[in-house]
């Protein structure tokens, strides 16, 4: 392990980190608000922070996995926490405390908030917040290797850190190529969602930064019932459909728009992903129209659609209390909070890809239970899927299902109702957001003990890094020489 | 980048962090100056001037039941000096107006007392003492207490702008005072980091090139060290590296 190499890549993380940060403090000046100072102070900080290691360091073409793990963990942590200066500057609801959990949440694309008033933020300090979702949601090391003049084999290193296996599998594309699709399909994305806001007349500063959100799956708003708060079914609309083309896998968006649609018609998780979506929206839309608050089908398909939709693909916005929503559409939220969108888009959770495979694993053993000797291929998309893939996929659904669990029991140590305690714990290891209770889709986290959001935003990490870099980076053998 | 620019920029980067974190404490320090300058002149003086303009009003009312009574000389004096008692409070008011709520209510209060001071000369004028209670409790009295109800919500106004202002120095505290938190971490933090590079960029490879000489001089081992910078420490060791190739090439010569 080489100090100085992961000092340089971690460097590289900050000063695009600054560069974010220097946006929104332009933006305080433009709007002369007050989190101007804090912004410039933390841009300062941050960049002389990233700068000074690129200065000492000679640039390697070389590294190894285990660096590769150190430099993607430490460029999340020193991100969250040097992410936390511009809130503790500006002050107001902000303690250390409550800083770390709104970095956490909205670099990790969670969208918990502990704000109670959203609103009295200045928008400087919002479009960092946003910023910080935007960020995260492409994977902070997949923006430095975009920044990065060559790469050599440590930028695929890197890559290979940042970018799961299950990613991987539909980038069929060198490491470069591959950075530039996700680069593009995710900017592009973020400026025809952004256009389509402002045409149907949201403003500027609120478009961008609901795109920032919506693209990034994270769920933070600027106004504090979210989009509730605008009541508008044309941005409603639009939202629903860039929060579910964001849930794709990015690369088959990118094959979609080089006229290749047969890439995600032929794509079975696809299919499983809207399929099952559709599904979610049907029922939660008749339950509460049924048992539910609505008096009309309409009315309760729009606030169903929007809210499955945003839950399912880990986005957390939220255009009506769920709270008061029939128990059937409960049981649906904590199921797609659970399962979330498809691997290689930003969104969190376990991921279809994984209970496909999960679901197929399932079909595979009780078919050996039969037929003891027969060879069972598990295909996904085309390709075989390898035992051990299987078995890592089936690994990691129970290591989330225990991590959860585990969040749930210590949120429910600090006093936490266990309805706040589980669905909060869900939500946080999901990055999806919104949980029910307390929690709920119009709520917050400003009620959690301190302790209970340092849980909350622990679980939150080990979601959004997929739990074993997290676990490698942690254990002994990492750090030995 | 050379040695010497290296050095500089940490200290450089040190001096920032600690220059600027410093900077910002002292403009938020002047800024909380400011908000108990602001306590003390504005707040705490209309609250005062509130008070003012209440004790005139009840000695005003005093002054028109003693009319009532019959008892007009000092009634009339009682008068006089509340009245500029009062007049001098609104005008000090009226002095310092910094809010526009303020400035609507301190209107509200010159017309409410100008009705007022307006009944109460019309009192003079009546003749009967049945027509003046009469008089008084229907017009009078009721002005009085429109005037007096404007100036408790200036008082009010005040109380709440005094408590807003003084839970706001806490935070103006806070903002004071982070930065330099800030700034007393990060430096340690860097402080930590510039000691690794100088260790590493510097010290060790001058350990090394020391190291190489002494093991050539005992056992004439040819000294080969890899350097890891590009700066002067680099130059040097490919210096060292070129004259012991030399002076082995010679004695082997």
């Amino acid at each position: 392990m080489r100090p100085q190499i992961i000092l340089w890549y971690t460097g590289l993380v900050l000063v695009l980190n600054s560069a974010f940060l220097l946006v929104s403090s332009i933006v305080s000046l433009i709007n002369f608000d007050t989190a101007l100072f804090p912004l410039a102070y933390s841009t300062i900080i941050v960049f002389l922070f990233g700068i000074f290691p690129l200065i000492f360091v000679t640039p390697t073409k070389e590294m190894s996995n285990k660096e590769g793990l150190v430099i993607l963990i430490m460029g999340w942590l020193l991100s969250c926490l040097l992410g936390t200066i511009p809130y503790m500057l500006w002050g107001g609801e902000f303690s250390f405390t409550n800083a770390w959990f709104e970095s956490v949440s909205g670099f990790t694309t969670t969208g918990s908030s502990i704000l109670t008033n959203i609103e009295a933020l200045p928008k400087g300090l919002l479009f960092w917040r946003a910023s910080t979702h935007w960020i995260g949601g492409m994977g902070i090391i997949v923006f430095v290797l975009a920044i990065l003049p060559t790469m050599g084999l440590a930028g695929m290193t890197l890559y290979r850190s940042e970018v799961s296996h299950l990613t991987m599998e539909k980038l069929s594309y060198n490491t470069k190529k591959a950075v530039k699709v996700l680069i593009s399909v995710y900017l592009g994305l973020t400026v025809v969602e952004t256009i389509l806001l402002i045409i149907g007349g949201m403003s500027i500063f609120d478009s961008v930064t609901h795109s920032f959100a919506t693209i990034a799956t994270g769920g933070f708003s600027v106004k504090n019932n979210s989009l509730a708060a605008y009541n508008n079914l044309y941005f409603d609309i639009v939202i629903i459909v860039f929060m579910v083309i964001a849930g794709i896998h990015f690369g088959l968006i990118y094959k979609t728009f080089t006229n290749r649609f047969r890439s995600v018609e032929k794509s079975g998780v696809v299919k499983y992903y809207l399929v099952i979506l559709f599904i979610g929206v049907l029922l939660t839309t008749i339950y509460n129209r049924i048992s539910g608050p609505y008096e009309n089908i309409w009315t309760s398909l729009r606030y169903s659609t929007f809210q499955i939709v945003s839950i399912g693909t880990s986005t957390g916005f939220a255009n009506a209390n769920s709270n008061i929503w029939s128990p059937v559409a409960k049981v649906l939220i904590v199921f797609f909070t659970f399962q979330c969108a498809c691997a290689g888009s930003t969104s969190g959770g376990i991921k279809v890809d994984r209970i496909v495979l999960f679901g197929k694993t399932i079909v595979k053993k009780t078919r050996q239970l039969l037929h003891p000797h027969a060879l069972i291929p598990v295909k996904l998309d085309g390709s075989e899927i390898t035992p051990n893939a299987l078995e890592m996929s089936v690994l990691y659904v129970s290591l989330y299902i225990f991590i959860v669990f585990l969040s749930t029991l210590f949120l429910s140590m600090t006093g936490v109702g266990p309805t706040e305690a589980f669905t909060g714990s869900a939500a946080a290891m999901g990055n999806v957001g919104p949980g029910l209770g307390a929690v709920g889709s119009l709520g917050n986290y400003s009620t959690i003990p301190a302790f209970g959001k340092w849980i909350l935003t622990g679980t939150m990490l080990l979601g959004r890094l997929e739990i074993f870099g997290f676990i490698i980076f942690l254990s002994r053998s990492t750090w030995k020489n | 980048m050379n040695l010497r620019n290296k050095i500089l920029s940490g200290f450089f980067t040190l001096a920032l962090m600690l220059i600027i974190a410093g900077a910002w404490s002292i403009y938020h320090f002047h800024f909380i100056g400011n908000r108990v300058n602001r306590i003390m002149n504005w707040e705490y003086k209309s609250i005062n001037n509130s008070i003012t303009m209440l004790h005139a009003l009840e000695r005003e009312d005093s002054a028109i039941l003693l009319s009532l009574l019959g008892n007009l000389s000092e009634s009339s004096f009682i008068l006089q000096k509340a009245d500029s008692l009062f007049v001098d409070g609104l005008n000090q008011a009226k002095s310092s107006i910094e809010e526009k709520d303020h400035s609507n209510i301190i209107s509200e209060v010159e017309e409410n007392y100008r009705l007022y001071k307006d009944g109460w000369q019309h009192l003079n004028t009546l003749a009967p003492p049945q027509d003046l209670i009469k008089y008084y409790f229907a017009n009078t009295h009721t002005e009085f207490l429109n005037v007096k109800q404007s100036v408790e919500k200036l008082l009010l106004t005040s109380e709440n702008e005094l408590y807003s202002t003084a839970s706001n120095l806490k935070d103006l505290a806070n903002r004071a005072t982070m930065p330099g938190i800030i700034a007393i971490i990060a430096a340690l933090v860097f402080t930590a980091m510039f000691s690794y590079f100088v260790h590493h960029y510097f010290i060790a490879p001058i350990i090394k090139i020391n190291n190489a000489v002494k093991q050539n001089k005992k056992s004439g081992a040819p000294i080969n060290i890899e350097a890891d910078s590009k700066d002067e420490i680099a130059e040097l060791i490919d210096s060292v590296n070129y004259l012991s190739s030399r002076i082995n090439k010679k004695s082997s010569n």
